[in-house]
């Protein structure tokens, strides 16, 4: 029994590794760069969890509109209010012929969602830069990149959380200083984020 | 184990791909099975050539209102300016394309003219566009409609793809739509501001994939040699269509919008005077058999720097493409991917070649020169919305980055690189590289697919744990 699960979970590794791009992902659009406690302020919940669904479909007034609709799991909770499980609905510019999106099932994200607009429609704050994908390093450590890899991220931080009377622990700021691009450690970026979230 | 077989079917079966490729944004695949062909194979689509221009049609409103409602921007300034930036694209004197704007929005449903200000109205018109009436391009003026739609206030613009011939490979509609909040003179940690020539690259950028264009990566260390403003060399060889806006604008370093790539591209895509004015460096990229191809590689040809300049050419001329551009990404499969209806990966997906000669075949157009080619990864982090060619997220090159030098072997020294002299109308094969230590496609070990222990083991996390 343990073989085959391990051979499923290895056709799975393998399928979610090596296909290919998604029909849906957010070619086409340029976005200005945020910094975290940027994003973190602009963003109304902010988890923590896995993607146990996304379904493409037309927006149910909007219907010319291709929507994504995610279902998480959720793990944690750094800002705002989520149940253990959060649906959410995006919208996809260039979904059609499409016939899935950037979210895919299974993946281990931290999310930093925007208010919710009257049409039920969401997105990441900074939208890529809101996206934070979740995934062991070599060392099996977890790190977090988003869709800019973390480029600017830690962008006028300390200064801001000065301004804002924020103490940043030691290991911290060492991150913030030090940190210019690429995977953080999961636990770096859920520290600054909570450090951020907490003054909200 | 029932349940988990039909979850993992389902999962396959999600991953069907829509295709773009680094170079073109959209390649026509063939007739599989009883599908019809979508475009035409190992194709790009593009807008039809013998029905240039290619008519948009505008907003009526004005480009930017600030939040007190004051026009900052009227529409007959903003109308110059798209026009203007369309115009950057259709200035390329070796490509066949240009613009014309046809008048205002066309009604659709609840949209009967004037500013398209609503999520409702937004919906009718794309509506037109996905039935291939109209190619709008829209003013939200103030950033309401972009929130209206869910949409964070640091998107600048976006493109829209409405509607394809897949009969004949053509691109027949598309929206574009500007967040004029960018322009309305106010900078606030809520409403951000850009300069003109920031803005307008950025929505030059979005006219590209309008275009048919897929995002280009070239001088890709400028994410790790993070300056700002950029450095002018590198600036002026960064496509206008790298994935992500990280430098100042490229007017502001006295540098043309586009980038010999972008130039190349649009060129390769649109073609007019090719043969005149370029010539041809094509290739096919390897794992260390030698045999077996590589898609999801990033082919660059730089020409060689001129000692005789103050400029650095290798870095301001340089042309890209990923290896494989043109074949598919999802081949499909008939024995784990049948259960029917829309979960039947049998035939792949529509876009891309089944031409197994172009896995990892490149072609790039350059103008006439002495050039380098070197291959390497796809950087990680451009996936999703700033992913570069077929694959994503992107697979990284198996072997480490190298040049091709005329003796490719799988073990020589990636840094060994011969020059290319190519000449106008020249077409140069062969210039296959051979990747250097990557894992064997083949071996003795290959088994029936049960040793699997060990890589799922190091791929998990250490907390996780296998549930029954």
């Amino acid at each position: 029994m343990r073989t085959r699960i391990l051979l499923f979970v290895w056709i799975l590794v393998v399928v979610c590794f090596s296909f290919p791009k998604q029909s849906c992902s957010q070619t086409s659009a340029r976005t200005l760069a945020r910094s975290l406690d940027q994003l973190i302020e602009e963003s109304d919940v902010i988890v923590h969890g896995s993607v146990m669904s996304s379904k493409i479909e037309p927006h149910p007034q909007l219907k010319n509109l291709m929507t994504v609709v995610v279902t998480m799991n959720v793990k944690e909770t750094y800002k705002g209010k989520a149940g253990k499980t959060m649906v959410f609905r995006q919208y996809l510019w260039n979904a059609n012929g499409g016939k899935s999106s950037e979210y895919r099932t299974g993946q281990d994200l931290v999310l930093l969602l925007r208010p919710t607009s009257e049409y039920g429609l969401s997105s990441p704050a900074g939208l890529e830069q809101g996206r934070f994908r979740v995934l062991p390093d070599t060392s099996r450590h977890l790190t977090a990149v988003n869709g800019r890899a973390n480029i600017g991220l830690f962008e006028n931080l300390e200064q801001n959380a000065r301004a804002q009377r924020l103490p940043l622990s030691a290991h911290l700021t060492t991150v913030v200083r030090s940190h210019q691009r690429g995977p953080l450690l999961l636990t770096d970026l859920e520290e600054a984020i909570r450090t951020f979230a907490r003054s909200r | 184990m029932r349940k988990r077989r039909v979850s993992f079917l389902y999962l396959a079966a999600l991953f069907a791909p829509f295709a773009f490729a680094g170079g073109p944004q959209q390649v026509g695949g063939p007739a599989v099975g009883t599908r019809a062909a979508f475009g035409i194979d190992g194709q790009a689509f593009t807008w039809n050539p013998a029905k240039m221009p290619v008519a948009y049609r505008l907003d009526p409103g004005p480009m930017a209102v600030n939040p007190s409602g004051t026009v900052v921007i009227d529409h007959g300034t903003g109308a110059q300016r798209v026009q203007n930036m369309f115009g950057v694209w259709q200035s390329v004197s070796t490509a066949n394309i240009s613009f014309t704007n046809a008048g205002p929005i066309l009604s659709a449903g609840s949209y009967s003219g004037g500013d398209i200000q609503t999520a409702q109205q937004f919906n009718d018109v794309i509506g037109s566009c996905n039935k291939g009436v109209q190619s709008p391009v829209i003013f939200d003026a103030d950033g309401g409609l972009i929130s209206s739609l869910g949409l964070p206030p640091e998107v600048i613009g976006f493109d829209v793809p409405c509607a394809l011939d897949t009969v004949n490979g053509y691109i027949l509609s598309s929206a574009v739509v500007l967040n004029g909040a960018f322009q309305d003179g106010i900078n606030t940690s809520t409403d951000y501001e850009l300069s003109a020539n920031q803005f307008d690259e950025a929505i030059t950028h979005e006219l590209g994939h309008f275009s048919g264009l897929d995002h280009s990566q070239i001088n890709v260390d400028v994410l790790t040699n993070l300056v700002f403003p950029c450095e002018v060399d590198t600036l002026a060889g960064l496509p206008l269509m790298f994935p992500i806006a990280l430098c100042q604008a490229r007017k502001d370093a006295g540098l043309p919008v586009l980038a010999p790539d972008d130039v190349a591209w649009i060129s390769t895509l649109y073609p007019k005077d090719l043969a005149a004015n370029y010539a041809t460096i094509s290739g096919v990229i390897y794992f260390n058999d030698g045999v077996s191809p590589m898609q999801g590689a990033n082919v660059i040809a730089r020409q060689i720097d001129d000692p005789g300049t103050p400029e650095d050419e290798s870095r301001r001329i340089a042309v890209s493409v990923v290896s494989g551009y043109a074949y598919t990404t999802n081949p499909g499969q008939g024995v784990t991917a049948i259960l029917g209806g829309s979960e039947d990966n049998t035939n792949g997906s529509p876009p891309g070649s089944r031409n197994p000669g172009l896995i990892g075949y490149y072609k790039i157009n350059v103008p006439p020169g002495t050039y380098t080619v070197e291959v390497e990864e796809v950087y990680s982090a451009f996936m999703g919305g700033s992913s570069v060619g077929p694959i994503d997220p992107p697979v990284g090159l198996p072997g480490p980055p190298e040049f091709w030098n005329k003796d490719e072997s799988a073990f020589d020294f990636p840094m060994q690189r011969d020059m290319i002299t190519v000449t106008a109308g020249e077409s140069v094969t062969g210039i296959d590289i051979i990747l250097d230590d990557t894992n064997p496609r083949f071996d003795q070990y290959e088994d029936n697919g049960n040793l699997v222990d060990p890589p799922i083991l190091l791929l998990l996390p250490a907390s996780e744990e296998f549930a029954g």
